[in-house]
Order: C-alpha cells, then sequence, then structure tokens
C-alpha cells in the first residue's frame, strides 16, 4: 500500500484535508473486530463512519459508488477472511464484485485505490485500527475525492 | 417434575452438550470450575484444517448458551457432592465468591487498570501478567470480572480498595462468600476436559530450563492477535523474530516411560502443522520443521492439509524422534540432533523450540469422577463400550469430550450431542413444546401514524461520557427531522433505564427508538426485549455504536469524537426513518423423521429419535438391515458384533413407532425444514412419506483395487476379508507361516489422496486376534505413517509384543510383490534402517484398500440441496463445529457417509445426529429468521441470479410465475441474493437497500 | 510352530531374546530413533546404531547379530534405557547378546576380557586426559584444544 517516497510526500500535503471514510463492515467479523479494538482501547483516527451488514456479501457495489458520487474520500469493505464466513462464502462473493468494480471505477475515471476490502477477523481488533491509520494515511496522499469539485452532478 | 439436567464442565463438549439440551427443551445447569466457559479452544489461535479463528467459531455457541431461557451457568464453580436418590441426583454445586456482581459489572475495565497488583496471567499460560482483578479475555463469557483473593490486598489485608472506588457500576463486593447451592437433576453429564501435559516429564527437552522452549498451547497465546503479543512472534529470551522454529512431537504421548502415558494425544500432529503454517503466513522468513514419529493426519482433509503445508509453506517434516535439546548458551538458540530414516545423524539450531504436549486427565477430575462412582481406565479416561458410547457404569450419568478419550473438536462435539441425546431420553414426548415464549403484550401498530423516533443516548457511566460531549449529542439529535425525543442516560442497559425507555415509548408514542451506546452485539436483545414490552415490534430499534467504535478509540480527540458520534446518530436516525415491523414466520413441524441407510449409523440414529417417542420412517436399499457392520465379524475392544447387530435390527422390527421400508429405492425429497415429503419405493411399492427432518446415513464403501494381484490371486485379500479368514477357521490358513499386511493401499496420493482413517486400527485388531488363533504366524506390516490415534495406540504396541514387525515404506519406493506360485509370494521391500532391499517370504498378503464414497450420494446431495467434498463424501457445515449438521437446514448426517470412521465414532455421531433431529421435531413450530430476502414480484426478471447464489437452497423460481421466490423458513438473511440481483428485485428486511443508503445519505446532507 | 530358519531368518530369534531377563520389552520398540541420537558411540562411529541391532533382531537376523563386531561396542552408558519412550532395555539386552555370542562360539571367552579391559582403559585414558586440562582450567588456551585432538591421531593401535 505505502509507495516509496510516502513519508517525505507527506509533510507537503494540506494538513487541513481529513478523509471521509465509509466502511461496511460484515457483522460477524470485521465488525466485531472493530468492537475489539475499542475494547482493547487501540486508538484510531475518526475519520471513518461505520455501516454494519450482516455479511460482506451483501454488498451491493451500487452502494461504493454511491458513496464515491456523495463525495466520501474512501470506503472500506470489511468481511471475514476466506473460509470464515458465516454464510459459507459470501465473502468470495465480496472480492469477486470488488474487483469488477475496481475496474470500472478505472474506466470511469476514479481512481480505484479509494476502494478497499480487507478481510479482519473477530480477533483482529489491531488490525482493524492498522487499517484505518494506513487508510487515512494513504487518502492524505491520494487528496480529496475529485467528484466533488470537478463532476457537476 | 422440573426436567434439569447438569452439565459438569464447559469446554466446548460442555457447551455443546448444554445447547443440544436446551433447543430440545431442557433445562440445563452448566457448572464451570473457570470463571469463563470455553475451555482450552478459547485459547487456540486458529483450528486446522480450514484455519478459522477459534474464538470466532467459538463465541457465537457461548453467547448462545449463556442467553438461551433454559440454561444457567455456574462459573467459579464446582461441585461439593453429588447424591442419588429415587431416580434422581442431588447435588451441591459450591459457587466460589467472585468479589464482583455478576449482575451489575458491565467489564468495562477500569477496575483492572487502577488495580496496582500484578499476578501471573494464567489464560496466557503465565506468559504474561494480568491484574488481580481481571478477565480471562475479552470475549469471555461470563464478561464479568474476578479478584483472586489470593493477592487481593484488600481481602488479605484490608488495604487499597481502589476498584471499588472506581467501579462505576458499583460492582465490587468484598463481602462476597461462597455459596453452596443444592439442586437434583434427572441425570449428569461429565464434560470436564483434560489438562496438557507439562514438558517436564521429559526434562531433557529443556522445558523452563531453556528460556525459547515453548509448549505447543504457549505458542497458540504468542499466535493469538489477542495474545500477550498481539500476535507477534517473538523469541522469549530477546524478544526478537525467529528465523528457524522446530515443532517436537509426542511429548509425553506415546511414552510408557515417563509415566504410563502410551496413550497418543489425536491432535497434536495437526496443530503443529497448522502453527507450522501460520507461523509462515504471519511472516515469510520463518521456516518451521516438525520431528515426528508418525503423523496422524487421520481426518476429513487432513492428508490435504499437511501436503499443503509442505508443498505451498514448505514446512519439513523429519521422521525422527528427539531424544534431547541442548542450549547455546550465547544465542540461546537450541541445538536438536537427529536421525533421518536412513540412519544419518544430523544437528541444526533452531531460535525457537515449540514442544507438542499431549493431554491427560488431571488428578482433579480423577477424585470427582471417581466420587461420582464412575469407572475409569488405567489412564484415568472413562472409557465408554461400543456400542454404549457416552454411558458409563453408572446409571444416569453419561460422559463426552475427552473425558472418555484423547480427540479432536469435532468429535468432542459430536460426542456432545450423543451425551445430550442420552440424558434426553425418556425426558421428550410430542406433547412438549420446546419454546417458552413469555407473554408479549400486544404489538401497536406503527403503520398509518407519524413517525416519532426517539433517541436515548447513554453516558455507559464513564465510558462514553469521559470523551464524547453526551448533552451536545442529545441536543443535535433533538435538531434531526421526525426526532421527537431525546434523552441521555447513565446506564441505558440497567433495568431501571429500560422502564424508562418504555415508559417515554408510551408517553410520547414513539415507534422507532434509536439508542447510541455500546455495541448492538453487546445489548441488542436487552433494548429489544425493552421494546417488546412497550407494545413495539422489537425490529424497530435501530442502535449505533458510540463507545466500542468512538468513544473508546478516539479518547485524545474528544471533539472529533463527539462530531463523530452525533454523524452516527445522524445515520441510525435515517435508516431508522425506514425500519419496519418484523416477524419471525412460524411454520408447523412435521415431526416425523427420515432415516435413509439402515447400517449401523441409520439404525442408531432412526432408535433414539424413536426412542424419544417420535414417528421414524428409515429407509435401507438392500433387503435386510445392518449394512457393512454384517461383514465384520471383530471388533477392539471385543464385543459380540452379531449379538449386538441382532439386538438392534430386533428392536428396530418391534419398535412401534419405526417403519422399516427395505429393497427401497428413493424417487425424489421435495420440501424444507418441518415440511417435507418423500417419494420412494419399497419392494416395487410406491410409497410417500411426510416428515420434519432428515437423517443421511447411507455409508460408504470397500474401496475396489487391482493393486498387489488382488484380482488374481485367492491368497490377496483385504482386511475385510482376512477377518472372515479367520473366523471361519478358513483352512487355507493351514499353509501360511507369514502374512504380510499392506497399509495404504492405493491411498493417500493421486485420485484417492485422503486417509481412510480406520485401517491401521484395523490392522491392529486383525493382528492380535489372529495371534489369539494361531500365535505361531508371522505378521509384517509395510506401513506409510501408522495412524493408530487416540486410545488405539496401546493396541499398537500390544500388537509389536505379540511379535508383528512393523516396517515402514515411503510412497516413492512402494513394496514390490513377486509371485512364486498360488499362495507363495516374496515381497521386496527397501528397509530404510537397514539401508537395503529386504526380501520377505509370505504365504498371505492382506491389503488394507480403505474406503470409498458411494456414488450414488450424488443423487442423494442433490434432492436433499446438500454439498459433497472432492472425495463424494458429504459435507458437513461446518468441519469443527458443525460436524453432523448441514447448512441446509433440517438435514442431518452421520457415519460413513460423512466420511471413513470407526464403528464406535459412527454410533457416537448417529446418536448426536438424532439430537439434533429432536431438535426440529420436538418443536410444534419452527421460526425462520426475520431477517429474511423478499421478492419484488413487479421487478423480477427469473433470471434466477439469486438462485445460483443462494448456499442455503433458499431461493426457487415458481414454475408459473416464473419469478423467484424466497422460502423464509431456509434463508439466513446473509443478503448475497440482494446485491446480485441486477434489478433490485430481491431486499433484505431489517438491511433494505433504502435502509442502507438514507444511513449514508444523512453524512452528506 | 515356526520353522526354525527359513533361508537365513531365525523367526523365533526375537522371542528367544524377550524371553531372556532384560530383554523382554525388545519387542515394543517402534525405531523412533531416540537410542541412536543419545547414544555416545553413535556421535563418533556413524556405523553404530543401536537401532539397527534391534531391528535385526525383530527382523530374524541372529548369525549377522551375533557375528557382529556392533555388539561389542556398546559402553553400557544407559543413557538410551533413560530416553527410550517404550523402556526398551537396550544395554541388558546387549548383555544378552554377547552371552549368546560367547555360548555359540562366535567369540573366545579371551575376547570378552579384552573388550572389558578396553572399556576399563579408555575410562582410565578419559580421567588422565580430564586431570591434565582440570588443572589448567584458569589458563586454558586454543591450543589446549589443538593438543586433544591430536590425541585422536596417536590412538592408532
Amino acid at each position: 500500500m505505502r509507495e516509496e517516497g510516502d513519508e517525505l510526500f507527506m509533510e507537503n500535503v494540506s494538513q487541513d484535508f481529513e478523509p471521509k471514510i465509509i466502511a461496511f463492515l460484515c457483522n460477524w467479523c470485521t465488525y466485531a473486530g472493530a468492537d475489539l479494538a475499542g475494547v482493547s482501547r487501540i486508538q484510531y483516527p475518526s475519520n471513518i463512519r461505520i455501516i454494519r451488514l450482516m455479511c460482506s456479501g451483501a454488498l451491493d457495489p451500487t452502494y461504493v459508488i454511491k458513496v464515491l458520487m456523495e463525495g466520501a474520500d474512501g470506503v472500506l469493505i470489511g468481511g471475514c477472511h476466506p473460509g470464515d464466513c458465516h454464510y459459507i462464502n459470501g465473502n468470495y462473493k465480496a472480492r469477486r464484485r470488488v474487483a469488477i468494480l475496481k475496474t470500472s471505477l478505472k474506466e470511469a475515471g476514479l481512481e480505484p485505490e479509494r476502494v478497499w476490502l480487507r478481510w479482519i477477523s473477530a480477533s483482529e481488533g489491531a488490525y482493524f485500527a492498522e487499517t484505518v491509520k494506513e487508510m487515512v494515511a494513504h487518502l492524505k496522499l491520494l487528496g480529496p475525492n475529485p467528484l466533488k469539485s470537478v463532476w457537476a452532478i | 417434575m422440573d426436567r434439569r439436567i447438569l452439565v459438569i464442565g464447559g469446554g466446548i463438549s460442555g457447551v455443546q452438550a448444554g445447547l443440544d439440551l436446551a433447543q430440545m427443551g431442557i433445562q440445563v445447569t452448566l457448572v464451570e470450575e473457570k470463571p469463563n466457559i470455553g475451555g482450552r479452544m478459547a485459547q487456540l489461535d486458529k483450528t486446522f484444517p480450514t484455519n478459522d479463528c477459534s474464538t470466532c467459531i467459538l463465541s457465537p455457541k457461548l453467547v448462545e448458551l449463556a442467553s438461551h431461557s433454559n440454561v444457567d451457568i455456574f462459573t467459579c464453580s464446582s461441585i461439593e457432592d453429588v447424591v442419588k436418590l429415587d431416580e434422581r441426583f442431588q447435588a451441591r454445586i459450591r459457587k466460589r465468591a467472585r468479589f464482583v456482581d455478576e449482575e451489575k459489572c458491565t467489564a468495562c475495565g477500569v477496575c483492572a487498570e487502577k488495580c496496582p497488583v500484578k499476578v501471573s496471567d494464567l489464560f496466557n499460560k503465565s506468559i504474561t501478567t494480568s491484574k488481580c482483578i481481571s478477565i480471562p479475555y475479552a470475549q469471555a463469557v461470563p464478561a464479568v470480572y474476578k479478584i483472586d483473593k489470593e493477592y487481593c490486598l484488600y481481602l488479605t489485608n484490608g488495604k487499597c480498595g481502589i476498584c471499588k472506588k472506581v467501579c462505576p457500576a458499583d460492582a465490587i463486593d468484598y463481602e462476597q462468600k461462597d455459596t453452596i447451592e443444592a439442586m437434583d437433576f434427572n441425570s449428569i453429564i461429565i464434560a470436564t476436559g483434560t489438562e496438557e501435559f507439562t514438558p517436564q516429564i521429559r526434562p531433557e527437552y529443556g522445558y523452563k530450563v531453556y528460556e525459547n522452549v515453548l509448549t505447543s498451547i504457549e505458542y497458540e497465546r504468542f499466535l493469538s492477535a489477542s495474545g500477550p503479543t498481539n500476535g507477534q512472534i517473538v523469541r522469549p529470551s530477546d524478544g526478537k523474530l525467529p528465523s528457524q522454529i522446530a515443532f517436537i512431537q509426542c511429548v509425553g504421548s506415546r511414552d510408557v516411560a515417563s509415566g504410563n502415558y502410551g496413550y497418543c494425544s489425536s491432535y497434536c500432529c495437526m496443530q503443529a502443522t497448522k502453527d507450522a503454517i501460520i507461523t509462515k503466513e504471519h511472516n515469510l522468513t520463518i521456516d518451521s520443521t516438525i520431528f515426528y514419529i508418525d503423523i496422524r493426519a487421520y481426518g476429513k482433509d487432513f492428508d490435504k492439509f499437511v501436503d499443503r503445508a509442505k508443498t505451498e509453506y514448505g514446512v519439513k517434516y523429519i521422521k525422527s524422534r528427539i531424544s534431547e535439546i541442548l542450549e547455546a548458551p550465547d544465542t540461546k538458540n537450541l541445538i536438536i540432533k537427529y536421525i533421518t530414516p536412513d540412519g544419518k545423524i544430523r544437528i541444526e539450531e533452531f531460535d525457537l523450540v515449540i514442544l507438542s504436549v499431549g493431554i491427560r486427565i488431571p488428578d482433579k477430575s480423577k477424585n470427582l469422577l471417581r466420587g461420582l462412582g464412575v469407572e475409569l481406565d488405567e489412564y484415568g479416561f472413562c472409557r465408554c463400550s461400543t456400542f454404549q458410547p457416552g454411558e458409563t457404569n453408572v446409571d444416569g450419568v453419561y460422559v463426552c469430550g475427552t473425558v472418555t478419550g484423547p480427540m479432536d473438536i469435532p468429535e468432542a462435539v459430536v460426542s456432545a450431542g450423543a451425551a445430550a441425546s442420552l440424558a434426553a431420553r425418556g425426558l421428550l414426548s410430542p406433547d412438549t413444546s420446546s419454546e417458552i415464549m413469555a407473554e408479549k403484550p400486544g404489538e401497536v401498530d406503527t403503520e398509518a401514524k407519524p413517525l416519532n423516533i426517539g433517541v436515548i443516548v447513554c453516558h455507559c457511566g464513564t465510558n462514553i461520557a469521559s470523551v464524547v460531549d453526551v448533552p451536545s449529542v442529545v441536543e443535535f439529535s433533538r435538531s434531526l427531522p421526525n426526532v421527537k425525543f431525546a434523552h441521555e442516560l447513565l446506564y441505558a442497559c440497567s433495568q431501571d433505564s429500560i422502564r424508562l425507555i418504555i415508559n417515554k415509548i408510551k408517553e410520547h408514542d414513539l415507534n422507532r427508538i434509536v439508542v447510541a451506546s455500546c455495541s448492538p452485539r453487546t445489548h441488542e436483545s436487552t433494548f429489544q426485549s425493552g421494546l417488546e414490552k412497550a407494545g413495539l415490534n422489537k425490529y424497530l430499534l435501530q442502535m449505533t455504536n458510540i463507545r466500542d467504535q468512538c468513544s473508546w478509540v478516539h479518547q485524545n480527540t474528544p471533539e472529533l469524537a463527539t462530531q463523530k458520534a452525533k454523524d452516527l446518530v445522524r445515520m441510525a436516525v435515517g435508516k431508522s426513518r425506514y425500519l419496519e415491523p418484523l416477524y419471525e414466520l412460524y411454520s408447523d413441524v412435521n415431526k416425523a423423521c427420515l432415516v435413509i441407510g439402515g447400517g449401523i449409523a441409520g439404525m442408531t440414529a432412526a432408535l433414539f429419535v424413536a426412542d424419544n417417542g417420535y414417528q421414524v420412517y428409515l429407509i435401507e436399499k438392500e433387503s435386510e438391515l445392518g449394512g457393512n457392520l454384517l461383514k465384520i465379524s471383530y471388533l477392539l475392544p471385543e464385543e459380540d458384533i452379531v449379538l449386538a447387530l441382532q439386538r438392534l435390527i430386533r428392536r428396530i422390527e418391534e419398535h412401534p413407532l419405526i417403519e422399516l421400508f427395505l429393497n427401497a429405492n428413493i424417487k425424489d425429497i421435495k420440501g424444507y425444514v418441518g415440511n417435507f415429503t418423500t417419494n420412494f419405493t419399497t419392494n416395487d411399492e410406491e410409497k410417500s412419506a411426510e416428515h420434519g427432518t432428515v437423517i443421511v446415513a447411507t455409508g460408504a464403501r470397500e474401496h475396489e483395487t487391482e493393486s498387489y494381484g488382488y484380482k488374481t490371486d485367492p491368497y490377496v485379500v483385504t482386511q475385510r476379508e482376512f477377518e472372515t479368514v479367520l473366523k471361519n477357521k478358513n483352512p487355507l490358513m493351514k499353509y501360511v507361516n507369514s502374512i504380510a499386511m499392506i497399509q495404504c493401499v492405493d491411498s493417500r496420493e493421486g485420485e484417492r489422496n485422503y486417509c481412510s482413517r480406520v485401517c491401521c486400527g484395523q490392522a491392529i485388531k486383525n493382528i492380535l486376534q489372529l495371534k489369539k488363533d494361531y500365535p505361531d504366524k508371522d505378521v509384517y506390516v509395510l506401513y506409510r505413517d501408522m495412524r493408530t490415534y487416540g486410545l488405539r495406540e496401546p493396541y499398537y504396541a500390544v500388537a509389536r509384543e505379540a511379535g508383528a514387525l512393523f516396517l515402514r515404506y515411503e510412497k516413492d519406493r512402494k513394496p514390490v510383490v513377486e509371485k512364486i506360485e498360488q499362495g507363495n509370494f516374496k515381497i521386496k521391500l527397501f528397509n530404510e534402517i537397514l539401508g537395503k532391499d529386504i526380501y520377505l517370504p509370505v504365504q498371505l498378503i492382506v491389503l488394507s484398500v480403505g474406503i470409498d464414497s458411494l456414488e450414488t450420494n450424488g443423487q442423494v446431495a442433490k434432492m436433499l440441496k446438500v454439498p459433497l467434498n472432492e472425495d463424494g463424501f458429504f459435507n458437513e457445515a461446518h468441519v469443527k463445529l458443525r460436524p453432523v449438521d448441514f447448512s441446509t437446514s433440517g438435514v442431518f448426517v452421520c457415519g460413513m457417509a460423512h466420511g471413513p470412521k470407526h464403528i464406535d465414532e459412527s454410533i457416537v455421531q448417529a446418536i448426536a445426529t438424532a439430537a439434533h433431529a429432536l431438535t426440529i421435531v420436538t418443536r410444534d413450530k419452527i421460526s425462520s429468521e426475520a431477517y429474511t430476502a423478499s421478492v419484488d414480484e413487479s421487478r423480477c426478471s427469473g433470471c434466477g441470479l439469486c438462485v445460483e447464489v443462494c448456499v442455503f437452497g433458499a431461493i426457487e423460481i415458481d414454475e408459473e410465475s416464473e419469478r423467484a421466490g424466497v422460502n423464509t423458513l431456509l434463508c439466513k438473511g446473509c443478503g448475497t441474493c440482494v446485491a446480485a440481483c441486477f434489478s433490485s428485485a430481491i431486499d433484505l428486511r431489517g438491511f433494505t437497500n433504502k435502509q442502507i443508503i438514507n444511513e449514508f445519505q444523512e453524512l452528506f446532507l | 510352530m515356526n520353522a526354525k530358519k527359513i533361508g537365513s531368518i531365525y523367526p523365533d530369534f526375537k522371542n528367544e531374546v524377550s524371553r531372556c531377563p532384560g530383554g523382554e520389552n525388545i519387542m515394543r520398540c517402534f525405531a523412533c530413533g531416540t537410542c541412536v541420537l543419545s547414544c555416545p558411540v553413535s556421535e563418533v562411529t556413524a556405523e553404530y546404531s543401536p537401532r539397527r541391532i534391534i531391528h535385526m533382531i525383530l527382523l530374524g537376523m541372529k548369525e549377522e547379530v551375533l557375528g557382529s563386531d556392533a555388539i561389542w561396542y556398546c559402553v553400557k552408558c544407559y543413557r538410551c534405557h533413560v530416553m527410550c519412550p517404550q523402556e526398551v532395555k537396550y544395554p541388558e539386552i546387549i548383555r544378552v547378546l554377547r552371552k549368546m555370542a560367547l555360548e555359540q562360539g562366535y567369540v573366545k571367552p579371551l575376547f570378552v576380557n579384552a573388550i572389558n579391559e578396553i572399556d576399563r582403559i579408555t575410562q582410565d585414558m578419559r580421567c588422565t586426559m580430564l586431570e591434565q586440562i582440570i588443572v589448567r582450567r584458569d589458563s586454558i588456551t586454543e591450543n589446549d584444544m589443538k593438543e586433544i585432538s591430536k590425541f585422536s591421531e596417536k590412538l592408532d593401535y
């Protein structure tokens, strides 16, 4: 995720820009992992707003597009590790859908790196917090969602 | 009289037994010594062979058990004594003082933060310390803290007392005393489990002397993301990352010299493999080597797991027991000397050594068991007989889990199901409804009214309020459209707060409630029942997490946290505008059970269901009952198979509730849980049966081999045929002086890349029988790995002592049989120890050919909408925790249809399956999830994509309307179909498109 | 009844050994290799392997075993006995084999004496070497290590 020269770059980015991240987390794994980060008091940036879904397989790519069009700077989709899905293989479907979505986003001229799909289990509180930190840092580099200023919708 | 059963032990088998009983409508009291339930499984990082996170798959069971209305759990408790009186057991249970009030503690953790005393953290195997007041781990059930009275300054000396001062819920009670509660029970299930060996029994491994030697369970704590190192693998001596790890197998197990532990602990080979794989996943630079005697990868997909470890993860497997470990004094690395199978001695250095310690029965358990009058074997296990698994010599006392013998998690879960089934015998009847439906006040109709949203913002003591400006969030809430009422509460979940919420709902005519507090995973059901009491449908609640996912994680930025809390409330309000009342659907349950297959598994399951008072239709394709067992002559330990079979068959034929159909052929099975219809023929007559559940017990068959001249020579037989030779005292034995048994024929490679589990045990059984009848005949066993796991291992020793010779061969260097003439062979085998080929003159060759799945499994699978695995055996819902269920509700599996297994394992599984089937047929009605999918037919094009995507078989295209329709009883509410539909025709109640979209759109207003 | 000899194999040999005091557990061996790894002789002589001797007995290779050089190498340190997980008493088995070898004419009594004498002398030599090193305990140098290795050259008997 991190590229070379990130650290240097970081200093030059406007300190005012705080990326807005919408997260769709699966109830059984990632949402629980986020809870665990809380229970363990692991601190992470407050840029993230979480929406609970029962399964990452319920993540309709339309939600992601809508969210980006509304101006969110990043979207995080969290699901169970492959093989662990409470509904057997909803997460596999999520993986495929997100892959196709990212290709479509690229075609539409939007950075696919704004959409992250991560497998975070209920016991990975620290990993969830890390993910948020990483995503915030990465989005700060990418800059604000261009749709906000560029598209006339 | 009260139907209540005592379960002693809260590990996975105790928990499963409790769950199965509770779901059958029986009251359960579970007594656990530790402060939490979950046992050893809670300490594991991941489980093999799927590498699922252990806590993730365990926690739902623990929560389900703890919240079930039929269950009482006593933790920090033990059994004082038990007395049998008039068919009932009177037990006195000692509840030891926790010094924390279980009703009040909210597990906020402030007490532990402030406590000045550090103690050894036992849950983390003393690797680290915790505070004197502590909870074992974050997701512990019950989530209640406990004071270690030996180290508490107040309890020992009257000093300190900080925890009581800071506890916001006033839950600390230094005056709490042990209490003794007397209760009486119909029966008792013992699930007390085992403890790990202390490796000091083999001091030459340097445990506790060399810092970088750990036990397997300690290593699990290191690997665990919620363990003492947060999942970082570090060397204890210097905290650095290791690069070479060695796993030493059989520490304590298969070792009669260090204290009569001649058995095999069953799971350690797989655990080491799993840990080696996870280690590699943690860090690609770490290499692992496993030193073993035999690799016991006998279960479903175990061999494939080991193969993956070798090929994909580079794990080295070296067949050499290790005699001792030395330490390099400067680096604290460990030096291991090992010997290759062909005799070369090598020395290698490792930075970390993991000892795979086995398990044994603790002395405490032995005393408890003996106190109950239960007979134990020489190792302290309570072994059950093959045809009466789970039963002890004491009427009404049953056993499950590792107290009966070393086993892995699925076996523990299955044995628990069996014990539950046995304990429930005679307590169930068709008139019993297992739903305790509490009085619910009539629901208020919220359809036509204006939207009146109530918002409750919780302080959670100081947990939320110390970071988030709660009053400003309340004020903000009031400003939102449709919010009629907003209020802050100190503890929204407390009894009086709930009462207040109910009053406010009535007062302000609220019809949607938003609670901004902790995680819905904590108190959702509490608030939901509050809504119900107020006359609102419980699904009109929307919770939002401003604690675990806000105040707790943004402590340094209170303004941002407050802003986030406001956003979260706004989102919840947005979604709540579109919430609708939801209802679980109830449908009648047909209380009959269909059992497909009349072998030992099918018969056992059928009898259990019928003995409990429910109708069974038993369908068998052959003209007689008995299946494969008809062709087996002996069992180890000895049992009279013929007699046992006769008894079973007679019971089935005479049972008033079992209808038996022989020479049967199933045409089709339609329907779903609670309402199946099966059309079949029996003796060419057409029949139809209606039933609520299906048990698949179709069995398997012996593999047909063409190897080693089997088809062409009468002196080459299978193990099963050899049993018959012995049984009939076949005269051909007169010409036989030496016998060769060849293991793993056509197995563990190529297309049949799995272990058939039973063959090593069967070979040993046949050897012992042979030596009884013909003591002077020689036996050579040519093997790849001897898989006499668990309590079968001591029989392997008996076979060796009886003179059988075990010679190892590698996959790529198989024995070569030269036929000199009929009944006269010379087997060429490369002997690794001698380093040359040896020639064994034998007159009879016995092949362990293994077990194949039936070809007809495919048809049955299709009819029932259940899956098969790669090797054609039925695929259960979850290989560890749901080994008899399918994802499709109402269908269960047992016996060899599920996979090769020993006869006693089939029987245990059949009883467990019967228990699960009983959880369905004991109900009058079966309920669906409230969160189910529904189809808007006006939008549906009938493309069928949703049907393909649904793994539960819950969607079908209606033939007439050509539109998709959801079977609410099968739908699990995952929402995958919703995301798949191009027409937005299918939606998920409780998480509808509109609800989700409005939830996030609120953020951009 | 077992044939006494099939080809060059004596199938009853393992029973013979197990009937002798000390040999009772020989058939319990599952060839794990612990004995070889704990053996001080195997450490210096790659060809010596207690496991192989046991295996040959189990295979019935009586003549090869009793006539072998290997059975005379054991120093009776008992390390293998302590470490064996199946309580195979290898030094006792060696005692049995040596007696059989003597009784059945594979060796002369003088040979047995010579072996015992070597065991005593080598232990004596070891003590002498130890004494010489121990007095130099505080002033030991790399050169001393070289001197020790030179000893093995001197031992060409």
